[in-house]
């Protein structure tokens, strides 16, 4: 008969899910001290134990000097301007004073993405320019006992904010650290703080297609800033190797974990300058029809119908896609009726059905569709209202089917009853009868 | 067929009843007078309407409130209500005992509602054991909470908190709610795992509520106790403690289960003061149609029979069946009696868990508006869901234990009326003891619910959650448990680390998602109908797919047939496609036993000694090895095929009895019959075991050791053993109990042998003739004679 242990052991390994990686590594061995472990992970981690020596989190503070490269442009570069138009991204921030004088970039690790109670950020980084130089501050839990600590000194960092930017920090890092101040049954310092998640904002200018919602920060800093990372630390990895350092004591396997957060912070800060640069410079300084599109979109949102014509030109212009310069031309015509320059939009429209797919897009079919009307109704040309129409029929089925054949009966109709009229020399006599 | 007439207004309902009881009253009395020793209506008894002792508000509460309920027309209390609401107003965990429909619902809404008034950031949580139970809470809370706000009571907020709950209502109702409507699956993996989030509420729990407490019995019990046991310590990291009210239908030992799963010690309120009317209860025994195989007429055409005869008459009822097969093919039976016409709303309808939520809402409300004349239902409706008061209860079989027949009853009858319960008993051995003792259900007290929380299996799953919802310091215990042993364990396999005074969770995964409350596995089959397209119709749970969703077979759904063309067992799906077919299947299963440890045994002290009665932990290995086709209306067996599925294996408790070589050896008859009684034997005990533990027959499991075919051939000493075992892993508690009822569970088996008036064997006893042989019935009575008098010598011996 197996003793209560051996019970327990097999029930626990029989459900036991294996973990993702295992690294074989060195430990301290069994005869170290957590004080031990605190010294050496403050060495090894370049950091200084936070408050009295038997705290368990340590801080760790990296600058970016103001001159040195991220990417293809110097730290200095990546500097907010107090005049950026945070407005424009985030109308609910417009009126925010003075949003610039402490602009924090916050970013947190957790050892899982659950959120439940058991999980926790166990690294939380804040990054801010103190002059043209960027600084990164982390906090790092060594044990539980350093959550306390680490929350207390984040509250602070919070206070001093004068505006929170994250990259998803509004679906993730956000509530989470609510979740963990709550947890500690504290008041929640991230309430009264203006947050700017730049991860919509990076949608609307850098995602290629409509429906694409993949849009992450290493692929923005490559593509946007120029920066390729080396032997980063892949995201599905920190919880595991944190749980490791927990068990060995060896802080060396969580120093990538730093560098990824560090590089996360500092891209997250180049990224917004660069989408507000483009904000306020406007469609001529876009690198990309995206952009200009994504630009359109923003202006139009804030009501600056002008340049918001302007981008989606642009857009139109310089897109290399397909799909992308009918989105713009779509906009464009769209703004055009809505200013009644009926013609204007019509050639807009035209030239999304000029150079259309086979099958036609859902974009390509509306612009078809609108053609139908622009000729039926506004330019009173019933021969091409049906041309386009009948273009319209041969790219639709389902339930909007019976729409395209009321139209086209009703124009059949218009141009006999047109035939008719053309004919007056005749139609009374057969009237008449 | 016949057009059912229309529904008859409230005040002629009396008369059509008598009127339909009436036969059956006066074959009783012929019965009686008569001296017919099988008699098709065993008992009779009427149970009288019983006065309202009623009780005033206490002075404690809130005009407020007092005022809301008498716009509601409540102008006092019944006695038990005020009893319960004094014991909750000061703090006293109370559990109150009373009848379907005597409004416990005001012992706990009153507390609740008073303590909300008089400081508005109270909360209070209430679980159900079903999503269902809950809404229909919603709709009543609601209704008292407008009242009181237009009594000045400010916003009260009640709100369901379920897996149907919108992801983006969700933030709102944690901070709006002050009473949240629950079950215990979101409390386990939706509500505790997130516990900051519901900071408010566990920092204000002044009441925690459980409703049909009697629900949480065996593996849902076991799981709810580790749940409260993990409530309890999130209220103390917010500083709350708070009181808990539950209520249970009639059980032998409400408040030893209530102080099981709560861990507290509480007050009891079991002296109803609510009215009741007249009430019949009637038991009817099929007539035996061939009294030499025993075989009597099928008690779902006699079932079929006696519904008939109430629904004929203009009268609402609910029929209740034994299983999802047998609700099925009672709809059909019930369908095929009464013709509509074309387009009507449908008035015969099946209910049973499977059914889609939406098909159940629409069932229940046709049953409350009248739309809905007929219900036939599996136990799913026997819960509080409110399907407002019908007339008549047929049961078709014995529902299993006395509460749950009390239970069912208790759908059928309004405050005053009258109303009837007619129990007809199946050929199943239990059925047919109650049928002629019943006294044994009249008199005897109700079951016992049993849990087992510190079954090992179910600790662990729920020592992880609460590990992972707040660390474990060193000196903590779980409830009273103490489980650092445990701690260490999952240290060692990494799942927390020791830091500290403090075992902290240290594992990517979210432990609740692992653990499912209501069957072994959390992963239950969807079923697929092909015939149009694909659609989802229903679902089962792991343990019964096998069964019921192997292929070729017939699984019916509301009267229709379907059948399954392929089980995807590795995908958890079944595909069907309608048929018309006149048969049904029932799946064979084969089963084996090990026994790992011995827990405790007795010898038989005398000259024969050997370890009779045991119970320990055993290895059980099933498999569904084939099915039987079975002709509807005939019951013939009309074909059979073999199946390869999977086989299901586990480690659980067991109760077992060894017949020793030498008592086999004595019995004076040949080896073929030994075998036969022994299985005959051990037919009747899995029978009558249920009957003794409050439990559903399929929470356990029957296998006989040392009668197989080889056995049987050699003429060495053989000791067969019947091992009766928890059909769960890690087992619920029902071995020990029992094995302490050894000579009382023997005796039953005896009464119910003996008192069977078949001539050797019948499904009611020791089983069908045809398949345990012409003298299975002696020998089993033998061998309980032996058995029963361990201290004398064997009887008989010298006469062989």
């Amino acid at each position: 008969m197996k003793n209560l242990s051996e019970r327990l052991r097999a029930i626990v390994r029989e459900n036991r899910r294996e973990l993702t990686v295992e690294p074989d590594l060195p430990s301290l061995g069994s005869s170290h001290t957590f004080q031990d472990v605190v010294a050496r992970s403050a060495e090894v981690l370049g950091g200084v134990v936070l408050g009295d020596p038997s705290s368990a989190c340590l801080v760790v503070d990296r600058v970016y000097d103001a001159d040195r490269y991220h990417g293809k442009r110097r730290v200095e570069s990546y500097r907010l301007a107090p005049t950026a138009p945070l407005g424009l991204f985030e109308p609910k921030l417009a009126s925010t004073p003075d949003w610039a004088s402490r602009t924090v970039f916050f970013d947190i690790e957790t050892t899982g993405l659950s959120g439940g109670a058991g999980t926790v950020a166990f690294l939380v980084g804040c990054g801010w320019f103190e002059g043209d130089a960027f600084r990164v501050r982390q906090w790092v839990m060594l044990g539980p006992a350093g959550e306390r600590p680490l929350l207390d000194a984040l509250g602070r960092a919070m206070d001093d904010a004068s505006l929170l930017v994250t990259f998803n920090g509004r679906t993730f890092d956000v509530p989470f650290m609510e979740t963990r101040w709550a947890f500690h049954r504290q008041s929640t310092p991230t309430d009264d703080l203006p947050h700017f998640d730049m991860l919509p904002a990076a949608r609307r200018l850098w995602s290629r297609r409509e429906d694409d919602t993949s849009c992450s920060l290493t692929a923005l800093e490559r593509s946007v800033l120029g920066f390729h990372r080396v032997g980063d630390v892949p995201g599905f990895e920190i919880p595991v190797r944190y749980f490791q350092f927990l068990r060995t004591g060896d802080a060396s396997i969580i120093d990538g974990v730093l560098e990824h957060n560090r590089l996360d912070l500092i891209s997250l800060a180049a990224v917004t300058a660069r989408a507000f640069e483009l904000a306020s410079e406007g469609p001529q300084w876009c690198r990309e029809a995206c952009e200009q599109l994504g630009l359109g979109h923003l202006y139009e949102r804030q009501g600056d119908i002008a340049r918001a014509e302007e981008a989606f030109s642009f857009a139109a212009v310089s897109a290399e896609e397909r799909d992308l310069r009918s989105r713009a031309l779509e906009r464009l015509a769209l703004l055009r009726r809505r200013a009644r320059r009926f013609d204007e939009a019509a050639t807009a429209w035209q030239h999304i059905v000029d150079h259309a797919a086979r099958p036609f897009s859902a974009i390509e079919r509306r612009a078809a569709e609108a053609l139908a009307i622009h000729h039926e109704h506004r330019a009173g040309d019933l021969a091409s209202a049906q041309r386009y129409a009948q273009v319209v029929r041969g790219h639709t089925n389902g339930r909007r089917a019976a729409d395209v054949e009321h139209r086209l009966g009703r124009l059949a109709k218009k141009l006999e009853q047109e035939k008719q009229e053309g004919d007056h020399v005749v139609a009374p006599l057969l009237d008449s009868k | 067929m016949t057009v059912l007439p229309a529904l008859v207004d409230a005040r002629s309902k009396d008369e059509s009843l008598s009127a339909a009881l009436s036969r059956m009253l006066t074959e009783h009395e012929q019965a009686l007078r008569g001296d017919d020793d099988d008699p098709h209506v065993t008992a009779v008894r009427r149970l009288d309407p019983v006065e309202a002792r009623y009780a005033p508000f206490p002075e404690s509460l809130d005009p407020r409130l007092i005022a809301a309920l008498k716009k509601r027309g409540i102008d006092q209390l019944y006695s038990h209500q005020a009893e319960a609401i004094a014991h909750a107003t000061v703090g006293r965990n109370v559990v109150t005992v009373t009848p379907t429909a005597s409004g416990k619902t005001l012992c706990y809404n009153v507390p609740v509602m008073d303590a909300i008034l008089k400081d508005p950031s109270t909360r209070a949580l209430y679980l159900f054991p079903t999503k269902a139970l809950a809404q229909d809470q919603l709709a009543e809370l609601h209704q008292l909470a407008e009242l009181l706000g237009v009594e000045g009571g400010g916003d009260i907020g009640v709100f369901t908190y379920d897996g149907d709950t919108p992801q983006d209502a969700r933030r709102a109702i944690r901070g709006r709610a002050h009473v949240v409507l629950s079950n215990p699956d979101m409390v386990h993996s939706g509500i505790l795992p997130h516990h900051p989030r519901w900071a408010k509420l566990f920092e204000n729990l002044q009441y925690v509520i459980i409703d049909e407490l009697h629900a949480y019995r065996g593996v849902f019990g076991s799981h709810l106790a580790n749940i409260l046991r993990r409530v309890h310590r999130v209220c103390r990291h917010y500083g709350s403690n708070p009181t808990f009210i539950c209520s249970s239908a009639t059980i032998a030992n409400p408040r030893d289960l209530a102080e099981k799963l709560v861990g507290a010690p509480f007050e009891l309120v079991d002296q109803s003061g609510a009215p009741r009317g007249e009430k019949y209860f009637i038991f009817v025994n099929p007539p035996v149609v061939n009294a030499q195989l025993g075989i009597r007429r099928s008690y779902l055409a006699e079932t079929r029979r006696v519904a008939i005869e109430f629904l004929k008459r203009g009268l609402q009822i609910i029929v209740f069946a034994q299983s999802r097969l047998s609700t099925e093919i009672l709809t059909t039976y019930l369908k095929d009696a009464f013709a509509g016409p074309p387009g009507a709303a449908e008035v015969i309808r099946g209910y049973r868990g499977g059914y889609l939520p939406l098909r159940r809402r629409e069932i229940e409300r046709g049953l409350r508006d009248g739309e809905v004349r007929c219900v036939v239902s599996t136990s799913a409706l026997e819960l509080g869901i409110d399907i407002g008061a019908l007339d008549v209860t047929v049961m078709a079989g014995y529902p299993g234990t006395i509460a749950a027949t009390w239970q069912r009853a208790g759908r059928a009858g309004r405050r005053s009326g009258r109303s009837a319960a007619v129990l007809v008993a199946s050929s199943a051995p239990i059925d047919q003891f109650v049928a002629r003792n019943p006294d044994y259900f009249f008199d005897a007290s109700p079951e016992h619910a049993l849990v087992n929380p510190d079954n090992l299996h179910i600790l662990l799953a729920h020592v992880k959650c609460a590990a992972f919802e707040l660390p474990f310091t060193t000196t903590e215990t779980f409830g009273t448990l103490n489980v650092q042993e445990m701690l260490q364990i999952l240290s060692e396999e990494q799942f927390v680390q020791l830091a500290g005074d403090q075992w902290q969770w240290t594992h990517e995964s979210y432990p609740a998602d692992a653990v499912s409350l209501r069957s072994v596995s959390s992963d239950n089959f969807i079923i697929v109908d092909l015939t149009n397209g694909e659609r989802v119709m229903g679902e089962t749970d792991y343990t019964s797919a096998p069964s019921v969703l192997h292929e070729k077979a017939i699984y019916i759904l509301e009267g229709k047939l379907f059948q399954v063309e392929r089980l995807d067992f590795d995908n958890r799906k079944a595909f069907v496609r309608s048929v018309e077919c006149d048969y049904y299947t029932d799946a064979i299963d084969y089963t084996k036993v090990t026994i790992l440890d011995e827990m405790s045994s007795e010898a038989i002290s005398g000259e024969i000694a050997s370890e009779l009665r045991h119970h320990g932990e055993v290895h059980v290995v099933s498999r569904v090895v084939g099915f039987k086709k079975i002709k509807f209306y005939t019951n013939e067996n009309i074909g059979s095929g073999e199946l390869d599925l999977p086989e299901q294996q586990m480690h659980t408790s067991s109760y077992w009895v060894t017949i020793e070589a030498a008592m086999m050896e004595a019995l004076p008859y040949g080896n073929a019959d030994k075998r036969d009684g022994v299985l005959g034997l051990a037919f009747a005990m899995r029978n009558v075991a249920p009957l003794l533990l409050m439990c559903d027959s399929h929470d356990l499991g029957l296998s006989v050791d040392g009668v197989g075919a080889e056995e049987a051939k050699t003429l060495a000493t053989v000791a067969p053993t019947i091992f009766i075992y928890d059909n769960y892993p890690g087992g619920i508690g029902f071995s020990e109990p029992l094995f302490q009822m050894h000579q009382d569970l023997l005796a039953r088996t005896q009464e119910l042998i003996e008192g069977c008036p078949c001539q050797s064997g019948c499904p009611s006893c020791v089983g069908p003739e045809g398949a345990t042989g012409p003298l299975a019935k002696s020998v089993a009575t033998h061998l309980l004679t032996v058995l029963r008098q361990p201290a004398l010598t064997m009887p008989d011996a010298e006469h062989a």
